[in-house]
């Protein structure tokens, strides 16, 4: 096991990056990072993003707006945010982002919950699927 | 206060500032924010960012093998850091102002491009 490196070139080795959980299921990849101000003026980092939400912003232009509208458009609630993962749950790094907690506790796939929910379980013969 | 942002607690995305245009205090562009270097720890949320890795405006990050500690074959490091010897470093302390909006870092001064800290 790898732990965390003395430092990190985040584009480099963060971003775009496998978040796997405890038990090596994959949660998403890292699409942005949140950083916080600190009282001293210093950005910290205090969380994953993941989802359209973080990376269409990323992306940027005419594409990264299309990914953001689209994912609004296709979320239920009225200000959707990206998923949002600690930063306090990093346990170590390698080729992945490893997290403690487990993916299904995390709630960051809520786009894939919706979109289950809403138009895969209502294809016929989608109880069937595997 | 490197910020604009006077408010404790403001919360911004890593995003915003790769891409974001790099300037002296007299206004000569010094290139865009390629990456940035974060060090700190036990923990990643006691990360901080530590500066800015500045590149000449559409050059790529080739990989990471234009910095120093990333292994690799070495005629292609030693062709990508021929091709990158421009590449700067601004410290943190080195930031004078970050302006969110307009995506762009006023920096005292650039410093040559540093290695890598190898990994605890």
């Amino acid at each position: 096991m790898t732990s965390l490196r003395a430092t990190y070139d985040a584009g480099l080795h963060l971003l775009d990056r496998q978040i796997v959980d405890p038990d090596d299921a994959p949660v998403a990849n890292v699409d942005d990072l949140e950083l916080r101000e600190r009282a001293d003026g210093r950005l910290a980092v205090s969380a994953l993003l993941t989802g359209p939400g973080a990376l269409g912003p990323r992306t940027g232009g005419r594409l990264g707006s299309w990914m953001v509208a689209i994912w609004r458009r296709l979320r239920p609630d009225a200000d959707p945010q990206p998923g949002r993962i600690e930063a306090r749950l990093v346990t170590h790094t390698d080729s992945a982002v490893h997290v403690s907690a487990r993916a299904r506790d995390l709630r960051v796939d809520g786009f894939e919950q919706w979109a289950r929910a809403n138009v895969i379980d209502k294809i016929p013969g989608a109880g069937r699927a595997e | 206060m490197p910020s604009e942002s006077a408010a404790t607690g403001a919360v911004h995305r890593l995003g915003e500032l790769l891409g974001a245009e790099v300037v002296l205090p007299d206004g000569t562009k010094a290139g865009q924010v390629n990456d940035v270097r974060l060090a700190g720890g036990p923990g990643l949320q006691d990360y901080v960012v530590d500066g800015f890795v500045v590149r000449a405006r559409g050059e790529g990050a080739f990989l990471g093998y234009d910095r120093r500690a990333v292994l690799g074959p070495w005629l292609l490091r030693a062709l990508v850091r021929a091709a990158n010897r421009d590449a700067r470093y601004v410290r943190w302390r080195a930031v004078r102002r970050i302006d969110w909006e307009a995506k762009l870092v006023v920096v005292e001064r650039l410093d040559p491009l540093e290695d890598e800290r190898a990994p605890a």
